[in-house]
């Protein structure tokens, strides 16, 4: 099932602006995230939370790791292979 | 432990010339058990009866045609790991129990007791594939990280094939000295200094007692810090690599990243493990984000305070790790979305906040250690008397 990725970009630069206070101007495609220290593991599992009841997607804990969360990219396809389960 | 250290790196060569490359994984195995039969064969029957039940519970949970069925399996393992696990703390604690037990400090039990857990669960998520012994024992009996971790996972381990790279072993031949220089040296001075400051505070000004802390942060740092210099360079001049475990941890500017670069492997497990389970958990029971978040720090870092060591020092250190990321994690979030956005994002951004934020961390953190070193009581009346006199 397709993914509506504008949608998705918006709620994950609403998320990162409304609750984590990060100016997302400069949030690109590829801009690390986790590993920049952006979003800690408390955030990543609120943003996972998030991811699941906007885009009816389950998230596994196993899941909930830098491979799936750490740029927008790798977010838009990791809910893309979620929801197409 | 030096001479042991020399007669291995002098396996080196024989290791590279003579072993054919097919054969390194298998004669590297060989040679880490060979070793522990020499230092006490009850260690060796130890590993490998270790390593045959776990072998036996992952392949039993992987090829269960039920979820219930393989979750029971990985319960029952991980429930015999966390019972070894305590076997092996209580013994340390000199509670008498064993006492012929002191071989398994060396091989580090508390190590191997992370390392099957994960095994176990990652073995219910189908992370693995069918799994062979000599890949399991292989892992498990990985001669460079038994003392002192670091915790490598399985699924970095196992498709690892040595290949000779002369710039890797010589890499690591110059990690192995920094590590030796870091822990029976500076480590060691810096751990004899503050261990007298700690123990008698009588004497001593409020400056020498906060320098007291100071000295037995680095100390704890560059003990451990150095153990894993040691572990990974050795494991580089065999042709292994495995997971880097400190990264300038005390310069870091709160307690979240502080932790995201001390001891990396440990606070990857307690996060895959027991902070991200624990909280969801409480997540799916209604629980709000905040408060599950902060039970998952809860379970997280009390259980790391008690894998450093069974006594209520390391528990309760533990516990004001979990304080520290909830204040972080939490509260300090909260209390950013209430002021106004240029402040957050100069308190981020600006080089003195920046390293006023690195002082406040590194003290939070260094205070905290005398728990881990003395019992809470005689803490509490050192920073007592550090604090207000």
């Amino acid at each position: 099932m397709p993914i509506d990725e504008p949608a998705l970009d918006a709620a994950v630069r609403d998320y990162l602006e409304r609750e984590l206070r990060i100016a997302t101007a400069d949030v690109g495609p590829d801009t690390r995230l986790v590993t920049s220290g952006l979003i800690d593991s408390v955030a990543l599992v609120r943003l996972a939370t998030i991811l699941e009841e906007r885009f009816a997607i389950v998230v596994p804990d196993r899941d909930i790791v830098v491979d799936n969360f750490d740029t927008l990219r790798l977010i838009r396809a990791y809910v893309a292979r979620q929801a197409g389960r | 432990m030096l001479p042991a250290l020399l007669g291995i790196l002098v396996l080196a060569p024989i290791y590279w010339t003579v072993v054919p490359a097919e054969a390194r994984r298998a004669v590297f195995a060989a040679a880490s058990l060979a070793i522990l039969g020499l230092w006490d064969m009850r260690l060796l029957a130890f590993v490998l009866a270790v390593t045959g039940g776990l072998w036996w519970l992952m392949r039993s949970a992987a090829e269960a045609t039920d979820a219930r069925r393989a979750r029971v399996l990985a319960t029952a393992g991980v429930a015999g790991f966390v019972v070894l696990f305590s076997w092996n703390k209580l013994a340390a604690n000199g509670s008498g129990l064993l006492p012929s037990q002191g071989g398994l400090v060396f091989l580090g039990v508390s190590y191997i007791a992370l390392k099957g857990i994960a095994a176990l669960v990652e073995s219910t998520r189908e992370t693995y594939g069918p799994v062979a012994f000599a890949d399991v024992l292989g892992w498990m009996a990985f001669l460079p990280t038994y003392p002192a971790g670091p915790i490598e996972p399985f699924e970095h381990f196992r498709p690892q094939a040595p290949t000779f790279d002369r710039a890797r072993v010589l890499g690591g031949l110059q990690r192995v000295l920094f590590g030796l220089v870091k822990a029976l040296v500076v480590g060691h001075a810096l751990g004899e200094w503050s261990a007298a400051i700690i123990a008698e505070p009588g004497p001593h000004s409020r400056s020498v007692l906060l320098l007291g802390l100071y000295a037995n942060t680095l100390r704890v740092y560059f003990d451990f810090s150095g153990y894993s210099d040691i572990a990974i360079g050795l494991a580089a001049v065999f042709g292994w690599t495995i997971q880097e475990n400190f990264d300038n941890p005390l310069v870091q500017r709160n307690l979240v990243q502080l932790w995201q670069h001390w001891h990396m492997t440990l606070t990857n497990w307690l996060r895959l493990y027991l902070f991200i389970p624990t909280t969801r958990a409480l997540m799916r029971r209604r629980w709000g984000h905040r408060v599950a978040a902060a039970g998952g720090q809860i379970a997280a870092m009390t259980s790391c305070g008690l894998w450093h060591g069974y006594t209520l020092g390391f528990a309760f250190w533990g516990f004001l790790q979990a304080i520290g990321l909830i204040w972080v994690g939490v509260f300090a979030r909260d209390l950013g979305r209430r002021l106004p956005l240029g402040l957050v994002q100069w308190w981020r951004s600006h080089p003195v906040a920046h390293a006023l934020s690195i002082l406040l961390t590194f003290n939070a953190f260094a205070l905290s250690l005398i728990f881990c070193v003395t019992d809470i009581e005689h803490g509490w009346r050192y920073l007592a008397r550090l604090l207000v006199g």
